[in-house]
C-alpha cells in the first residue's frame, strides 16, 4: 500500500518538556486516520511539524515518500490542513480570504470553484459576508472548505469538530465520511474523543505524553475492549438487586451517575442484561455503550 | 509567486483601517498649515528675516509654494515614522494575533518569500505614504501661493534659485524614502519577533525617539555615540537644501541607512525562518 505519510523518531523539545518523542506514524492512501490522544499529550505539536508550523529537533517527515524540511516545503501542495481553530482574515470576506488562500498554493481559482467549495461546505450564501461575522462552527466550515479548496490529496484535521454543537459535529462526520468515501481523500484526523474516532476512522494511534500508546486497526482494537453501558430504568434499586442476586456484577462493577446505572464490567451482552431486566418487572427505557478515551487508555495500559 | 504573495500583502495592508490613519491625518493638517502660513506668512518671514534685511535687499515672492512645502517637510517628517509603524508593526505580529500564520505557514511557500514580501509591501506602503505627503505638501502650496526662488533660514540663509528647487525636493523625497524603508525594517524584525503588534509599534517609536533625542544631546558623550546611530543619518534630507550638496555626506548616509535595512532584514529572515509558530 502506498504511504501517505510517515514519521520517524519524531521529536520536539520545548526547553524541558519533551512534547513529542521519538513518534512513529505511518498513514497510508485512503485511510481515515485517527490520532488520538488526551489534550496536552502532544497531538497539536505533532500536527504543526506534519504542516511546518514548527520544525522536529529530531526525526523526519515524510510526505508522499519526499521529505518535509525548512528548505523543502513544495510537497505541502498536496496536503491541506486545519490546526487547531482556523483563522481567517477577519476584515475580509469568505470568498476573498479563499481566494487568497488559494494563490498562496500557487493557483487562481475561478469564482465558480470558489463558490463550488463554498457551496460544499454549506456557505454559499454567505460568501460576501466578513469573515468577523461567522459563527466558530461557520468559521470550521470555511476552514474545511480552505483546506479542500486546492483539492489536496491528503487532509489534515485537528480537532474539527471543537466548539460545535452535536447537529455541527454530526454534519463535520458526515463531510469526513464523504471526502474519505466519495472523494478518494487520506485523512488525519486528530480528535480527544474516542468516539468520534471510532465513527469516522478506519486505523488509529493513540499517544500520550508525546509516546505512542497504540496503534492499530480501529475495529481490531475497541472489538476486544471492554464496554460500559448506562441503562435508563424505572428502577434503580431494583435493577441492582436483580443483577447482583444473579451474580451477574459484582459491587465494585457498577455505579450511579445522574440518576442512571453504569454498568462498567459484567459478565453478559448488555442485550442479555437488558432481557433479563424487563423480564423481571423492570421497565427499561434505553441502553447504550459509553467508551471514553481515558477509560480506554486505563484499560489498555492495566 | 512573489508577485503574487506582494500583492497579496499589500491587498491586506489596504484592507486594513490603520492603514489610512496617516493618510487622513495629513490630508487633514497638511492643509491647514498651508491655510495658516497662506494668511500670516509675511509676519513670519519677516521676523525670519529680520536679522538679514540690513544687509541684502529681498526682492520678488518669497512667500511661495516651495517656502510653504520646505516648513512642512520640516515639521511633518519627525512624524511620518510614527505612521509608518503603525502599519509595518502589524506585518508579522498581525498575522500572530489573528491566527492565520496557520494559515500562511502551512501553504508550499518558503517562509523567505515570505518575509521578502511582507517587507516589500512595507516599502511599498512607505513610498505611497511618502508620495502623499509630497503631493500634500507641495501641489497645494503651489498652487495657493504660486512658485518662486527657495528661501532656507534655519542657523544660516540660503535662496536657492527657482530652477534648482524641484529637484531638490525630489532628492528629499526620495531621501526620506530610504529613512522609512529603515523604520519599516526595525518595525517588521521587531513585529516578528512577537504576536502582538502593541510591542513593535511602541518599541519602534521608543528607539527612534531616544536615538534622536541622543543625537541632540550637546554632551561630549553622546556626541561620540551619535554617530553610531542610525537616525543620525535619516536627517540628513537637509543637506539636499544647501547650497553646495555635500555628495559624499549624502551618499555615505545613503549607504548606512540601507546597511541597516539589510541587517534588520537579515535578522528577521535568519530567525522567522526557524521560528516555531506557536499561536
Amino acid at each position: 500500500m502506498e504511504i501517505v505519510l510517515q514519521t520517524k523518531n519524531l521529536t520536539k523539545r520545548f526547553k524541558k518538556l519533551v512534547a513529542v518523542d521519538t513518534l512513529d506514524i505511518v498513514v497510508y492512501k485512503g485511510d481515515v486516520f485517527g490520532f488520538l490522544g488526551p489534550n496536552g499529550s502532544g497531538k497539536s505539536t505533532t500536527i504543526r511539524m506534519l504542516t511546518g508550523l514548527i520544525y522536529p529537533d529530531n526525526g523526519d517527515i515524510f510526505l508522499f515518500n519526499e521529505k518535509l524540511s525548512v528548505t523543502n516545503k513544495k510537497i505541502l501542495r498536496r496536503v491541506g490542513a486545519i490546526v487547531e481553530s482556523p483563522d481567517f482574515y477577519l476584515y475580509l470576506t469568505a470568498y476573498k480570504n479563499l481566494e487568497i488562500l488559494a494563490r498562496l498554493y500557487g493557483i487562481n481559482p475561478t469564482k465558480k470553484q470558489i463558490m463550488e467549495i463554498l457551496d460544499f461546505v454549506g456557505l454559499a450564501s454567505r460568501w460576501n459576508s466578513k469573515v468577523k461575522t461567522f459563527s466558530h462552527g461557520m468559521k470550521q466550515r470555511l476552514g474545511i472548505a480552505q483546506a479542500l479548496l486546492h483539492n489536496p490529496d491528503l487532509i489534515i484535521l485537528d480537532e474539527p469538530t471543537t466548539g460545535l454543537d452535536p447537529y455541527g459535529m454530526k454534519e463535520i462526520r458526515d463531510l469526513i465520511i464523504q471526502l474519505s468515501k466519495e472523494k478518494g481523500k487520506t485523512i488525519f484526523l486528530s480528535s480527544h474523543l474516542l468516539y468520534e474516532i471510532e465513527q469516522v476512522a478506519n486505523r488509529m494511534i493513540i499517544i500520550n505524553n508525546g509516546k505512542k500508546v497504540i496503534e492499530g486497526n480501529v475495529k481490531d482494537l475497541l472489538d476486544h475492549s471492554k464496554s460500559i453501558y448506562i441503562f435508563n430504568v424505572s428502577d434503580l434499586d431494583g435493577s441492582i438487586r436483580i443483577l447482583l442476586q444473579r451474580d451477574l456484577i459484582m459491587n465494585r462493577d457498577f455505579q450511579i451517575e445522574d440518576g442512571k446505572l453504569k454498568i462498567i464490567s459484567t459478565k453478559m451482552p448488555a442485550y442479555e442484561l437488558n432481557k433479563i431486566l424487563v423480564t423481571n418487572g423492570i421497565y427499561v427505557y434505553s441502553f447504550k455503550p459509553q467508551r471514553t478515551l481515558e477509560e480506554f487508555f486505563l484499560e489498555i495500559t492495566q | 509567486m512573489i508577485i503574487s504573495l506582494i500583492s497579496i500583502e499589500l491587498y491586506k495592508i489596504f484592507k486594513k483601517w490603520r492603514t489610512y490613519i496617516g493618510f487622513i491625518a495629513f490630508g487633514l493638517f497638511i492643509p491647514l498649515i498651508i491655510y495658516g502660513i497662506s494668511i500670516s506668512g509675511n509676519f513670519y518671514l519677516r521676523n525670519l528675516s529680520r536679522s538679514i534685511g540690513e544687509d541684502f535687499l529681498i526682492v520678488g515672492n518669497l512667500l511661495n509654494g516651495w517656502f510653504v512645502a520646505f516648513i512642512i517637510f520640516q515639521l511633518v517628517i519627525v512624524h511620518v515614522p510614527f505612521f509608518i509603524t503603525l502599519v509595518a508593526g502589524d506585518l508579522f505580529a498581525g498575522e500572530g494575533t489573528a491566527g492565520t500564520y496557520r494559515m500562511l505557514l502551512t501553504r508550499p511557500i518558503s517562509r523567505e518569500l515570505i518575509v521578502i514580501s511582507k517587507f516589500i509591501a512595507g516599502f511599498i506602503y512607505a513610498f505611497i505614504f511618502i508620495l502623499f505627503f509630497a503631493l500634500m505638501s507641495t501641489i497645494p502650496s503651489l498652487l495657493t501661493l504660486g512658485s518662486g526662488d527657495l528661501l532656507i533660514i534655519i542657523d544660516k540663509f540660503v535662496l536657492i534659485p527657482q530652477k534648482d528647487v524641484f529637484w531638490r525636493f525630489v532628492l528629499a523625497y526620495l531621501f526620506a524614502f530610504i529613512s522609512m524603508c529603515l523604520v519599516v525594517s526595525l518595525a517588521s524584525l521587531f513585529s516578528s519577533f512577537v504576536n502582538n503588534a502593541i510591542g513593535p509599534i511602541v518599541g519602534t517609536m521608543a528607539v527612534i525617539v531616544i536615538f534622536l533625542i541622543i543625537n541632540q544631546l550637546p554632551f561630549e558623550i553622546f556626541e561620540k555615540i551619535s554617530p553610531y546611530l542610525f537616525t543620525k543619518y535619516m536627517t540628513v534630507w537637509l543637506d539636499f537644501f544647501e547650497f553646495h550638496i555635500d555628495w559624499q555626506k549624502v551618499f555615505e548616509s545613503i549607504l548606512i541607512l540601507i546597511g541597516h535595512i539589510i541587517l534588520f532584514f537579515g535578522i528577521t529572515l535568519f530567525t522567522f525562518r526557524k521560528k516555531d509558530i506557536l499561536t
